[in-house]
C-alpha cells in the first residue's frame, strides 16, 4: 500500500492546496504608523553607548537621541533604509545588529552557508553513489 | 580570621591536588597504594573545597566585612536568601563554586563508580585534579575570595541589584553543574586515551556524565533566559548576547556528543569523534569561562570582568585544549571507519546531526569572536546582533527539526521497514493536516512563514507522540481507561527519554515562533485610570501604591486587566529602587493565559500617567515547557542508569 509515488503525490496535492488559497499579505497602508515604524529601525541598531542592547530597549542618551532623529525623518517622509543608511554614514558599521555584507564581513557571512552547503553535496554524493552501486 | 582558615583552606586543597596527580603517576610501583591515595586525597580536596565554601557563605551569613569580596557584593540588611546567593554573585565567590562543582564530580567517580577498572580511576581522578589544581592556582593568585581588609567597614556595597531576583538563585549553580560537568566527561576521554590499548564499553561510563551535564546545562540556560525574560524588563528571552553563547557552544556540543555516544554504544563505531566532542565541549566551556571572565567581551550580564585574569583563563585554557588534542592526535586505537554511509541507517542520521551542530557551533563562535578578530586585525569596529545568527541559524534549524523525528525510526542497519513508513507517512498527513487547518484558521488567505515553522515543531511532536504509543495501541480500542501506566513503562527508557527530549525540543520551536511572529505590542503613554485594547484583552490603569521590601521600596502600578470583557485580574509591575545603591530595577508584571503571556513593564512614571509597554505574547510558555520537557527526558535517562526512583 505504501509506495512512494503515493508519498509524493500526497505532498504535491498538498503544496498545490497550500498555495492555491494564499495570496501575498497586502502591504501596510501606506498611512503605518510612525512610531511603530521608529521602533522597527530603531531594533535594528545597536546603542553604542551601551553594552549589548539596541536602541529600542536602551534608554540612554545616545539612544533617545536616534529615535527622535528617526521620527523626524520619518515625518519627513524618508524611507527606512535611507534613514538607517544616514545613521551608518555618522557612526560606522558598528552601530547596525546586522552586520553588512561587505568585504571585512565575507567570512562572517559566507562560511555558514559554505559548510551547509558541502554538507548537503556530501550526503547527495552518497546518496547518489549508493544508488548506482 | 575567616580569612586566615579560607586561606590555609585553599592551600591545603592545592596540596591535596598535587599529592593526587602524584600518587597516580606512581600505579605501576604499587597500583592498590596508588590508587588508595589518589582517592584519598582526591576526596579530601573535594571536602576542603567543601570546607572553603561553606566559611565564605558563613561569612556573607554574618556580614563579616573586613573580607574584601563579602564588602563588595553584601551588606547588612540584603534579603537572607541573597546573602547566601551573593556568594556566587560575583567573580572570587562563582570561581570557587566552579572549582567545588569541579571536585564534586571527581568525588563522585571516586565514591560511587565502584564498578570503573582501577587504571582509569586513577587516570579520571589525575586529569580532574589537574584541572583543578589549575583552577585553584588562578583562585588564590588572580581572584582569591578571602582577602583581608583593615579598618573594617561598616557596611558592604551590596549585591548587583540586577542579581537581587530569585531566577538567579539557581541559574548559576545549574549552569556551572552542566559547564563544569563536562570536566569529568573531559576527564574520562582523557582518561582513556592515556591508556594507550584498547578500551572496551567505555562509552557506558561517560553516559551519565553526559546526561547530568546536559540536563544541568538545559536547565541552568532556560532559567536564565527565564531571568532575562522579567528582570531585564524587555520581554525577550533570548538575545543572542556573547554570554549567552558561550553558555550554548557547550550545549551544542554536548549534544552532538549524546547523539555520537548512542552510536558508538550501539556498534561502537565513531569512538575518535566521540572522544573529540568530549574534549570539545570542555573546551568550549573553558571558552566560555574566558569570554566571560576576561571582559574582552562586553555583554549584558559580564558582571564580573577584569582583563587581568583573562590572561590567566586563556594559559589555562590553552594548555588543556593544546595537551588534549595533541593527545587525540596521537592517540593511536583509530579504527579507521569504512564509509558505508547508508542514507537510511540510524547511524547515517546521527553523523548529519553531528554535522549539523558542528555547523551550528561554528556559527555561533564565529558570530560571537568575529567582530573581536576584525576589531583586532584591521580595526574595523561591527556589531554581530540577533539578526545574524536568526537568518543563519535557520536553514540549520529548519534541516535538523524535518530530520529529527525521521533518525531515531530507522534501523541502524538493514532495510527499513514496511510500518516504520507508514507510521512516519501518517505523521507526515497528520502534521500537514494540520498545518493546513491552523494557515486557514489564523492567515486566512495570507502566505505567513511562521506556519511553516510551527508545523516543524508539531512535525516532531507528532512523530514524538505517536513512537511511544503502546505498540498495540489499537487493543485499547480506543477507551482513554484502559491505557494504564503500566503499558509506559514497559516502552524502552532510551526511546523514551529521546523522544521526550525530542518533543521539547519541538515545543520550544512552536514557543519560540508563535512568540515572535504573533507578538502584539504596545508602547504608549497610559493615563490614570485610561483603558486600552490589546488583542482580546482591556488594559486599565487604576493607580499607583508603595511597598516596602527589606532593602528596597517599589512604586507599584496597579492595572486592572479583563479578559474578553470577563474575569478582572490585577497586574502589579513595578519600579524597584533599592535604598542603597540608588539603583532602579524594572520588575515586570506577567499574567499567564493558557500557555500565552501578558507581559507588561513600566517605562517613566509621572503624576497622572505612565509609559507602559504591554505585550501579549501567544505560547511562549511552551519554551520553557519545551525546556523543561528535554530536562525531563534526560532525567528518565539518567534514571534508567542509575536507579535513583
Amino acid at each position: 500500500m505504501m509506495n512512494k509515488s503515493n508519498i509524493l503525490s500526497f505532498l504535491f496535492l498538498s503544496f498545490m492546496v497550500f498555495f492555491g488559497i494564499s495570496d501575498y499579505r497586502e502591504t501596510h497602508s501606506a498611512k503605518a504608523d510612525n512610531t511603530s515604524e521608529m521602533m522597527e529601525i530603531s531594533r535594528e541598531l545597536k546603542c553604542i553607548e551601551c553594552d549589548g542592547q539596541n536602541v529600542y530597549e536602551s534608554n540612554s542618551n545616545f539612544s533617545k537621541s536616534i529615535k527622535a532623529y528617526i521620527l523626524t525623518q520619518l515625518s519627513q517622509g524618508n524611507d527606512r533604509s535611507t534613514i538607517i543608511e544616514n545613521i551608518r554614514i555618522r557612526y560606522g558599521d558598528a552601530v547596525l545588529m546586522k552586520p553588512p555584507f561587505q568585504g571585512n564581513t565575507f567570512i562572517l557571512w559566507v562560511t555558514p552557508f559554505l559548510i551547509l552547503i558541502f554538507g548537503i553535496g556530501f550526503v547527495s554524493y552518497k546518496i547518489i553513489k549508493n544508488k548506482k552501486s | 580570621m575567616i580569612a586566615f582558615i579560607g586561606n590555609l583552606l585553599l592551600w591545603a586543597a592545592i596540596i591535596c591536588c598535587i599529592l593526587s596527580i602524584l600518587y597516580s603517576r606512581t600505579y605501576s610501583k604499587n597500583p592498590i597504594r596508588s590508587i588508595r591515595y589518589t582517592s584519598l586525597f582526591g576526596v579530601s580536596q573535594f571536602l576542603i573545597i567543601f570546607f572553603s565554601y561553606i566559611l565564605l557563605t558563613y561569612a556573607f551569613l554574618i556580614s563579616d566585612f573586613s573580607i574584601l569580596t563579602v564588602w563588595k557584593n553584601s551588606e547588612l540588611d540584603m534579603p537572607l536568601v541573597y546573602k547566601i546567593t551573593g556568594v556566587w554573585g560575583n567573580h572570587e565567590g562563582s570561581m570557587l563554586l566552579w572549582v567545588l562543582i569541579l571536585c564534586l564530580f571527581g568525588f563522585f567517580v571516586i565514591v560511587f563508580d565502584t564498578k570503573l577498572p582501577r587504571n582509569i580511576l586513577r587516570n579520571v581522578i589525575f586529569v580532574q585534579s589537574t584541572i583543578t589544581l589549575a583552577f585553584l592556582l588562578f583562585i588564590v593568585f588572580t581572584s582569591n575570595p578571602f582577602i583581608f581588609q583593615n579598618p573594617v567597614p561598616q557596611d558592604g556595597f551590596g549585591l548587583n541589584t540586577l542579581l537581587q531576583d530569585p531566577g538567579l538563585i539557581i541559574h548559576p549553580p545549574l549552569l556551572y553543574i552542566g559547564y563544569v560537568g563536562y570536566s569529568i566527561v573531559f576527564s574520562f576521554a582523557i582518561a582513556i586515551m592515556l591508556e594507550r590499548e584498547h578500551i572496551d564499553g567505555w562509552g557506558k561510563w561517560i553516559e551519565k556524565w553526559v546526561y547530568i551535564s546536559w540536563g544541568s546545562l538545559t536547565a541552568g540556560i532556560c532559567i536564565g533566559s527565564w531571568w532575562a525574560y522579567y528582570e531585564l524588563g524587555w520581554g525577550g528571552w533570548w538575545f543572542w548576547d556573547p554570554v549567552e553563547n558561550a553558555s550554548l557552544l557547550p550545549w551544542i556540543t554536548g549534544t552532538a556528543l549524546i547523539h555520537s555516544l548512542i552510536h558508538f554504544n550501539s556498534n561502537g563505531r565513531h569512538q575518535s569523534w566521540t572522544l573529540l566532542l568530549a574534549i570539545l565541549s570542555f573546551s568550549f566551556s573553558l571558552l566560555g569561562t574566558f569570554l566571560v571572565r576576561s571582559g574582552v567581551l562586553t555583554s549584558v550580564h559580564s558582571f564580573a570582568s577584569d582583563p587581568s585574569r583573562g590572561l590567566w583563563i586563556l594559559i589555562i585554557m590553552s594548555i588543556f585544549i593544546v595537551c588534549s588534542l595533541l593527545l587525540f592526535f596521537s592517540y593511536s586505537d583509530r579504527k579507521v571507519d569504512k564509509s558505508d554511509f547508508v542514507i537510511l541507517s540510524r547511524g547515517s542520521f546521527i553523523q548529519i546531526n553531528n554535522y549539523l551542530m558542528v555547523t551550528s557551533c561554528i556559527v555561533v563562535l564565529l558570530g560571537t569572536i568575529y567582530p573581536l578578530i576584525l576589531d583586532a586585525l584591521t580595526g574595523d569596529i561591527i556589531t554581530v546582533g540577533p539578526q545574524y545568527f536568526n537568518l543563519v541559524m535557520t536553514p540549520i534549524l529548519i534541516l535538523l527539526a524535518i530530520l529529527m523525528p525521521i533518525g531515531p525510526n530507522l534501523p541502524w542497519s538493514g532495510r527499513i521497514k514496511e510500518f516504520i513508513l507508514q507510521k512516519l507517512f501518517i505523521s507526515m498527513v497528520l502534521t500537514i493536516s494540520i498545518l493546513l487547518l491552523l494557515q486557514i484558521i489564523i492567515e486566512g488567505k495570507s502566505l505567513n512563514l511562521a506556519i511553516f515553522f510551527i508545523g516543524l515543531g508539531m512535525w516532531i511532536i507528532i512523530v514524538s507522540i505517536i513512537d511511544i504509543l503502546p505498540k498495540n495501541i489499537e487493543n485499547i480500542s480506543f477507551s482513554l481507561s484502559k491505557i494504564d501506566l503500566q503499558d509506559l513503562r514497559k516502552i524502552n527508557p532510551l526511546r523514551l527519554s529521546s523522544r521526550v527530549i525530542h518533543a521539547g525540543f519541538g515545543l520550544m520551536i512552536i514557543g519560540i515562533v508563535a512568540a515572535s511572529a504573533y507578538a502584539e505590542n504596545k508602547d504608549t503613554k497610559i493615563n490614570l485610570g485610561e483603558e486600552i485594547q490589546l488583542n482580546k484583552f482591556s488594559i486599565k490603569y487604576a493607580g499607583v501604591s508603595a511597598e516596602i521590601g527589606e532593602n528596597y521600596d517599589d512604586l507599584v502600578m496597579n492595572f486592572e486587566i479583563s479578559k474578553e470583557g470577563k474575569e478582572i485580574e490585577k497586574m502589579l509591575p513595578r519600579k524597584r529602587i533599592f535604598r542603597k545603591s540608588g539603583d532602579i530595577t524594572t520588575e515586570a508584571a506577567i499574567n499567564r493565559y493558557f500557555f500565552d503571556h501578558i507581559f507588561l513593564t513600566i517605562g517613566e512614571v509621572d503624576e497622572g500617567h505612565v509609559f507602559a509597554s504591554i505585550s501579549y505574547k501567544p505560547l511562549v510558555r511552551l519554551i520553557w515547557l519545551g525546556g523543561f520537557l528535554m530536562v525531563f527526558g534526560a532525567v528518565i535517562r539518567l534514571n534508567r542508569k542509575t536507579k535513583l526512583f
